[in-house]
């Protein structure tokens, strides 16, 4: 008997394995755009007090998540006052539990050692490792 | 008969597609429900802390109204909700609470040179069980409001504890609303909203000559500390006084000997709706 080659399935094949590469192929494709999608943490979610006491502007942490001691405050008093601190640097010892984190009734306590009776006070506070606002406020008004 | 069975691609492109769209849908949705829903939830329930935070100050206030109006036995309602519903689609869990009256929490202890006066007092806590968002606790104390989680705790509300300079001497007035159970009705759960009950129903006033130690026992010794060093610091010499925290308690010495003048407030409470004698 003669063995006859047939050529009949290898375009069905071929056709499949086209199919399948393209499907997978886009797929992938697919899937890295969706996942690969720049995610940045949210801001963290806590409640952060200024006042002025005393010639002093405090910053009171009220509840809610702890941030990185590592937190600047930037403080625009008047026109021309414009300042930068790291929390670490000024945080009341006595609310403290001198960890790294300022966390819920640790305070701030800044003295810019001038007059801040009629002038305009405004501070922020960044978060570092979330590069976020987590407080913007007028404490005293001009 | 045999039915000829064609080879035919038909329909070939439309499951592709269909596997295709089927892929990007779970894709966006898992994606939603791992990293979105957790943050709303998350939102959700600190928008919910926040909420009973201010009704605690609520609660505060109508016992700081009850208190000065002296009006006998007219109950106020103050709502408390225990917690927040999940999301209207997708998985998410519910966040409950839990409120509860617990007598004998907060002692307060002043001594003279001839006696020591104690006192012991009921607090009012509100407890969450958050599933996305940390657990915080509220608590009504000797008129504090204290925020309370893991890290810590802080006297967001101040009580009523006043220093008066009267010549070179100095009084010290402590005003505090002493939480009666009435009904058996001490606790709430789950996350609804229910409502405390309190009633006005008389006051006492104690007069204590040249203290030397008024001690604090608490679960909160943090706040009560830093409450004490920051009124203290405000109008007396910070050798007149020494503010030291023992275990579960917090006791100011007083080396100026002031006198006390401490009333307190007889308020009725019980949680749920309708008042039951």
């Amino acid at each position: 008997m003669k063995n006859k080659r047939a050529n009949k399935a290898v375009s069905e094949i071929i056709s499949v394995a086209l199919l399948l590469g393209i499907s997978i192929g886009l797929f992938s494709c697919v899937q890295y755009i969706v996942y690969s999608y720049p995610y940045e943490p949210s801001p963290p979610s806590l409640d952060l007090v200024g006042s002025i006491y005393g010639g002093n502007i405090s910053i009171e942490h009220r509840g809610g998540e702890s941030i990185s001691l590592d937190a600047q405050i930037r403080i625009l008093i008047g026109s021309s006052n414009n300042i930068l601190i790291n929390a670490e640097d000024y945080l009341d010892h006595d609310s403290s539990d001198n960890d790294e984190y300022w966390e819920i009734g640790e305070i701030v306590i800044y003295n810019p050692n001038i007059e801040l009776t009629g002038l305009r006070i405004e501070t922020i506070v960044v978060d570092k490792e979330t590069s976020s606002v987590v407080m913007t406020g007028l404490i005293q008004g001009g | 008969m045999l039915r000829k069975i064609k080879n035919s691609d038909c329909g070939v492109v439309g499951i592709v597609v269909a596997v295709l769209l089927i892929g990007l849908m779970v894709s966006v949705l898992s994606l939603i429900q791992m990293v979105y829903v957790p943050k709303w939830m998350e939102q959700r329930e600190a928008e919910h802390m926040d909420m009973v935070d201010t009704q605690f100050s609520q609660l505060k206030f109508a016992i700081d109204t009850q208190s000065s109006t002296g009006q006998l036995y007219i109950p106020i309602a103050t709502s408390i909700t225990l917690g927040s519903k999940e999301l209207p689609f997708l998985m998410s869990v519910r966040a409950f609470g839990h409120l509860k009256i617990l007598p004998g929490s907060y002692e307060l202890s002043i001594t003279n040179a001839t006696n020591t006066y104690t006192y012991s007092f009921a607090n009012i806590e509100y407890s969450s069980t958050n599933a996305y968002y940390l657990d915080q606790s509220f608590i009504y104390e000797a008129g504090a409001v204290i925020t309370s989680q893991q890290e810590g705790n802080m006297i967001s509300i101040k009580p009523s504890f006043y220093i008066n300079n009267v010549g070179e001497d100095e009084d010290i007035s402590i005003n505090i609303p002493n939480i009666n159970v009435i009904g058996g009705k001490t606790t709430g759960s789950g996350y609804g909203t229910t409502a405390i009950q309190t009633e006005y129903t008389g006051s006492n006033n104690v007069y204590i000559k040249d203290a030397s130690k008024i001690s604090i026992e608490t679960s909160y010794t943090n706040s009560w500390k830093i409450f004490l060093n920051w009124m203290l610091k405000r109008s007396l010499n910070s050798s007149d006084y020494l503010v030291t925290v023992v275990n579960d308690q917090v006791i100011t010495q007083f080396f100026n000997s002031p006198d006390i003048y401490l009333t307190i407030v007889d308020i009725n409470a019980q949680i749920g709706a309708g008042w039951v004698e």
